[in-house]
């Protein structure tokens, strides 16, 4: 027993140090390649930084507008997930239960499990569907991008959701009802806050997934050199699909230096998402613990 | 004497399981009523269908009937008319594990009466000063109101929770084991509590506890296996032992 013990102790350590070693080299290796391929020149070229940020002044070989593109992404596809997620992981949770719920699961599980190359082709067939009968102007875009990477996402959500509120004690329903609290007041003044921290990786994980996905926004309205989108029905630069292309055609070693820089640019931009995320949640749960 | 709470051949069943058979009693106003009985008796269950929480739970069938003096009238809890939120507001209820909200002391106390009655801040906190007075809490948390309230001790969480359904003044008030999980000197603490209390308004207490019993009960009703086996009353001329002789 103590043997068995001891040996489950060295496996689990083994496990995080493997983790970390993973994570770590995958970091050094992208420094290593990319590191000194991420200058100013890399997002802007040769337009002034100023220029394109603030005056929108087209940016030809720098990845700025892919940048952008992949914000928009993210924040089309968490617009639509989070608070459909949310609502889904409740509803599955507090408001539903037999054979009802049992179907439910099997679909959010399924959703989950349908790979993001099939949501990209749902996407395509919708808008090919939609020009040939309502709307002749539709096509693949931005929007259509952010609609499929929301559905791509929205499990992580629904998941995430439902699983911090049944992993919450009993107490805490029985709680808010007894102090008079309606159903809707116990969900959004002591369950939500209280499953808070699980919500929270779902945010995250929907976020990561939004940012890396290449197969849904190659079929729903990526392309290279697209500059920045004019509106929601334009179609986009992102930084997968520049990363994608790059490794797939690179002509020299320069040009794969690059494709190194923008992946790690990428990386940086959802870590730096991963912190506005987690910054927003402390905030909010100070506010609801204080007042 | 006036009824606060009367029950009517009450019979409660969870997924078909009779928990509580064809129970019958009345608990007076200005008294206060001690439910005493072994674990799993049905005790809690009786408790908590006087404020429909047994709801709360899949597969709970309620029959008999529960009438309860709100606003100077006995009112039936089961009926359609009766909304278990405003019901369970001036019904209050304190559980046998002190289950504080992970938030501040303040926001404890705040947070209800905004909600449940729509108090003005400046109302709540009024408010909130006189229950933490009343439960002899305020000298100890005044300097440390925005604390968690988790930060507390047991008994002082027990009292907190106490003070919460003070501060929305029910009318009825129900205890649940209410010093099962705190010491013994929060134990006296809170037990003196209820005695003041039951000055002012109907408390029923849920124990299982002889000590405690006789510290705190007008009236005492044994409950054995989902039925009521005995009851004794200060009026009485037995002694409470000799109801509660084979109980303990």
């Amino acid at each position: 027993m103590k043997v068995g013990e001891k040996a489950f102790g060295v496996f689990c350590w083994f496990s995080v140090l493997l983790t970390m070693l993973g994570v770590g080299g995958f970091l050094a290796f992208l420094v290593h390649e990319g590191g000194s391929a991420v200058t100013v020149s890399l997002f802007f070229e040769d337009t002034p930084p100023l220029d394109a940020i603030f005056s929108f002044a087209p940016v030809w070989d720098g990845i700025w507008a892919a940048c952008f593109g992949t914000l928009a992404v993210i924040l089309l596809a968490c617009i639509i997930a989070i608070p459909m997620g949310i609502g889904c992981g409740i509803y599955l949770n507090e408001f539903t239960q037999g054979r009802f719920k049992v179907l439910f699961e099997f679909c959010i599980d399924l959703l989950a499990g349908i790979p993001s190359i099939v949501i990209g082709l749902f996407g395509f067939a919708l808008i090919l569907f939609l020009k040939h009968t309502f709307f002749p102007d539709a096509g693949t875009s931005l929007l259509l991008s952010g609609m499929c990477m929301g559905v791509l996402t929205l499990p992580y959500m629904v998941q995430s959701t439902q699983s911090s509120l049944s992993g919450l004690p009993e107490e805490l329903r029985l709680m808010g009802a007894s102090l008079g609290f309606s159903k809707g007041q116990t969900i959004r003044h002591v369950l939500l806050p209280s499953a808070s921290e699980g919500i929270m990786g779902g945010v995250v994980l929907s976020i990561g997934r939004a940012a890396e996905d290449t197969a849904v926004i190659m079929l729903t309205g990526a392309v290279a050199n697209a500059g920045l989108p004019r509106s929601l029905f334009d179609k986009y630069e992102a930084l997968p699909f520049y990363i994608y292309t790059t490794a797939a055609e690179y002509q020299s070693q320069a040009e794969l230096q690059r494709g190194f820089g923008a992946a790690l640019v990428l990386l940086a931009l959802s870590v730096s998402l991963f912190l506005l995320a987690h910054g927003l949640h402390n905030a909010m749960k100070q506010r609801w613990r204080r007042g | 004497m006036n009824t606060a709470i009367s029950f009517n051949d009450v019979t409660i069943t969870f997924g078909g399981n009779t928990v509580v058979s064809g129970v019958s009693f009345d608990v007076k106003a200005d008294e206060l009523t001690v439910l005493v009985g072994r674990s799993g008796s049905g005790k809690s269950t009786l408790l908590r269908a006087i404020n429909r929480l047994n709801e709360c739970f899949e597969g709970c069938t309620t029959t008999g009937s529960i009438m309860v003096q709100l606003h100077d009238a006995m009112v039936e809890v089961n009926s359609s008319r009766m909304s278990p939120e405003h019901l369970r507001s001036r019904v209050g209820m304190v559980f046998q594990t002190p289950n504080v909200l992970p938030i501040s002391i303040e926001r404890n106390l705040l947070l209800p009466q905004t909600l449940v009655c729509g108090a003005s801040e400046r109302r709540a906190r009024e408010k909130m000063e006189m229950v933490l007075e009343d439960v002899g809490l305020f000298n100890e948390v005044k300097d440390r109101l925005n604390q968690p309230a988790k930060n507390l001790s047991g008994g002082q969480q027990q009292r907190l929770c106490l003070a919460r359904t003070l501060a929305l003044e029910p009318e009825i008030l129900l205890l649940d084991e209410p010093t099962a999980s705190v010491d013994y000197k929060s134990s006296e603490l809170i037990e003196q509590l209820l005695l003041q209390l039951a000055k002012k308004l109907p408390v029923l207490v849920v124990s299982h506890s002889l000590k405690q019993t006789k510290t705190l009960a007008d009236r005492a009703l044994l409950i054995r296996e989902g039925k009521l086996a005995g009851t004794w009353s200060t009026s009485d001329n037995t002694s409470l032992d000799e109801l509660l002789y084979n109980e303990f």
